[in-house]
């Protein structure tokens, strides 16, 4: 074979090559198109693994449509972002997206509004609480104060005892991406009563310059709740905002972990149909199936450790299991909600002050 | 780097201009170019483009070359970009003299345990992963660490120290991380030092000190100003260190560009805090470069 030739093999060997990888790009992309299969972006690890075994396999089996679940987790508006500015939108569902994120999305058109009929309907069933116009509860739970009771003899109950360094010198951790929810702890430190909390315009002055003293004894500021836990169980902090469910997870675990409801925050999640959805018919039979499953949603419960809307799911769980909940009426008086509205409305400015906050 | 990838068999390519031979080991231009080109089309797409745009974005989208003053103008991405020169700077000696010490002892030993044991610790952070790394640091510098632990049982502290979530936390991650770097940019210049000469100067009677600092030094400066500017270009960019080891409180500048991108979907001001980092990588090669000499860098990278 001559030189020349040899090269022409080669150049169609490699022409070849391309194009099978070419072909095996295009079937990949239409495997996830068309058959109907709703997708589902979700949390990872634990909470992808409930998501898959209580809510999408029994709905795949009861109608035959497939669920595929994504896990995106604290990404979900940032992916949606790229997703619409790209133009090529491939998610259909949310699964439990944060209540800050929820609003934020709904004010920036990312999730649609659902079918009146279908929130009336549902509202009957969840109750009207449970239900906005963007969708439906669903891994409910409590931002709590928390605390090592080897450190912690008097876990606080209130945020005025919380943000008293003097009363209680120890080490702290508070979330570090949820702006509104710690400008809100502030507010009530400073004397503005939880119930006036859900409508209350915050002050941002007096927010910030309240956080700025609690600031020194902030030693993590954390993101995920697998940071929050390993805090605690490092001893690198002795008490903190952390999530309800992972607090008394720890507990379970054996570490001396109080929770306290009092001075906490209830925060929701949600099930949300994102905008342009592929699949949006077989999207919201899933979301139906959800809502009237309230023993499938107790299961989903006991595995995550969070709060679900369906009233009757706390006749399918243990009894010292339910009593943990943010749902439970007990702790669901002592918690008060956020003025999401608000901060949705100004999230911008209050983000950028934010990151000065943290970062500056 | 990319020239050398892209110089060699183009030059090598150059000299053949026989076609009577039957095979030759050297490629004809031709084929030198035709097999540069996927290489070539490659750094155009994911390397030039994607550069261009993002200055071109970050001039024209948003405020346009306002983004610049949106950047400069925010306290905490100039406290970042402090934190980063300042960390990146100590990284850079602290690697560059690890790598140095470590590279000498390489060349001068005849142990080969010793040569094992060093070959071992500048592989092995190479081969492991970066979260693998951090964890580590993470656990050695917890509150209730082995440090901590060690150094509170002999009784040198009484309280544990502040490890984690700090500066000297970040630095210590990230100087593990850069010394196989260091060490691979300062181990040619080192491994040809005749060790002869340290002979003859010290048989003229120069102390070591002296034959250190007026031998040795000079002859392996190339690889030292190469290491450094290796370590530093690369230490500049990093994200997932400071992330895990300093949290939220040390942010580099890779940390507020991600804010930028995933929290607020500010994507001009991102790209300017991008082109920000991209022009102070860049002063310091071509500063380097300018200093010794482009064949002082590439000796100095092998």
């Amino acid at each position: 074979m001559t030189p020349r030739r040899r090269e022409g093999a080669v150049l169609k060997s490699a022409a070849a090559a391309l194009s099978v990888a070419v072909l095996a790009t295009a079937c990949g992309g239409s495997d996830s198109g068309d058959d109907g299969t709703v997708v589902v972006a979700s949390w990872g690890a634990y909470f992808t693994e409930a998501t898959r075994m209580y809510l999408a396999d029994p709905f795949t089996e009861e109608t035959g449509i497939e669920v595929q679940i994504v896990d995106a987790p604290g990404k979900f508006a940032a992916n949606l972002e790229a997703q619409r500015q790209a133009d090529n939108v491939q998610w259909d569902l949310l699964d439990s997206n944060s209540a800050p994120d929820a609003y934020q999305m709904a004010h920036d058109g990312l999730i649609q509004t659902l079918p009146e009929d279908l929130r009336t309907e549902w509202a009957g069933i969840l109750g009207e609480e449970n239900v906005e116009e963007f969708g439906y509860t669903f891994s409910n739970l409590g931002y709590v104060i928390a605390c090592n009771t080897e450190e912690v003899s008097d876990c606080p109950d209130s945020q005025e005892a919380y943000f008293d360094t003097e009363a209680h010198p120890q080490r702290r951790q508070m979330i570090s991406t949820l702006p509104l929810l710690n400008l809100s702890l502030a507010e009530m430190a400073s004397g503005v009563p939880a119930e006036d909390i859900p409508t209350h315009e915050i002050d941002l002055d007096r927010a910030f310059a309240k956080l700025e003293e609690l600031k020194p004894e902030i030693k993590v500021w954390w993101e995920s709740g697998d940071q929050m836990e390993q805090a605690f169980r490092n001893g690198e902090v002795d008490m903190g905002i952390a999530y309800s469910g992972r607090a008394f997870g720890l507990a379970e675990n054996g570490q001396p972990i109080q929770v306290q409801w009092g001075g906490g925050v209830y925060n929701p999640g949600f099930w949300n149909l994102v905008t342009d959805a592929p699949h949006e018919e077989e999207a919201l039979q899933f979301l139906e199936w959800i809502v009237e499953n309230p023993e499938a949603q107790a299961k989903w419960a006991e595995h995550t450790k969070y709060s679900v809307p369906h009233p009757e799911a706390f006749d399918y769980m243990d009894e010292e299991f339910k009593t943990q909940l943010a749902d439970w009426p007990d702790n669901r008086a002592q918690l008060t909600t956020l003025n999401y509205g608000w901060y949705a409305e100004n999230s911008e400015e209050v983000n950028r002050r934010w990151q000065e906050f943290l970062r500056g | 780097m990319l020239s050398l990838t892209t110089e060699r068999p183009a030059s090598a390519g150059r000299g053949t201009t026989t076609k009577t031979k039957p095979w030759s080991s050297t490629l004809s231009l031709r084929t030198a170019l035709l097999m540069v080109a996927p290489l070539g089309v490659a750094i155009a797409l994911f390397v030039i483009y994607p550069l261009i745009k993002l200055f071109w974005d970050s001039v024209t989208l948003g405020a346009g070359p306002g983004n610049y003053v949106a950047a400069l103008s925010s306290g905490a991405i100039r406290r970042a970009i402090g934190t980063t020169l300042l960390d990146s700077a100590v990284v850079m000696a602290l690697a560059v003299v690890g790598g140095t010490a470590l590279a000498w002892t390489l060349r001068t030993t005849r142990q080969g345990w010793v040569k094992a044991l060093v070959w071992a610790a500048v592989l092995l952070p190479f081969w492991m992963g970066v979260v693998v790394k951090n964890y580590a640091f993470a656990l050695l510098l917890a509150r209730e660490g082995p440090i901590n632990s060690l150094l509170l049982q002999v009784g040198l502290i009484q309280e544990p120290l502040e490890l984690m979530y700090t500066q000297t936390a970040v630095v210590l991650g990230m100087t593990y991380t850069m010394l196989p770097y260091a060490f691979l940019a300062v181990f040619p210049s080192v491994s040809m030092v005749n060790l002869e000469l340290l002979n003859a100067a010290r048989g003229m009677g120069a102390s070591e000190l002296r034959t250190f600092g007026g031998v040795v030094l000079p002859l392996i400066r190339p690889g030292l100003i190469a290491g450094c500017a290796i370590v530093f270009a690369m230490s500049i960019g990093f994200y997932v260190t400071p992330v895990l080891l300093g949290g939220a409180q040390t942010p580099f500048i890779a940390t507020v560009i991600s804010d930028d991108i995933f929290r607020f979907f500010d994507y001009p001001r991102a790209a300017a805090s991008s082109v920000i980092l991209l022009v102070i990588a860049l002063t310091t090669l071509a500063v380097t470069i300018k200093a010794v000499g482009l064949r002082a860098v590439r000796g100095g990278l092998g």
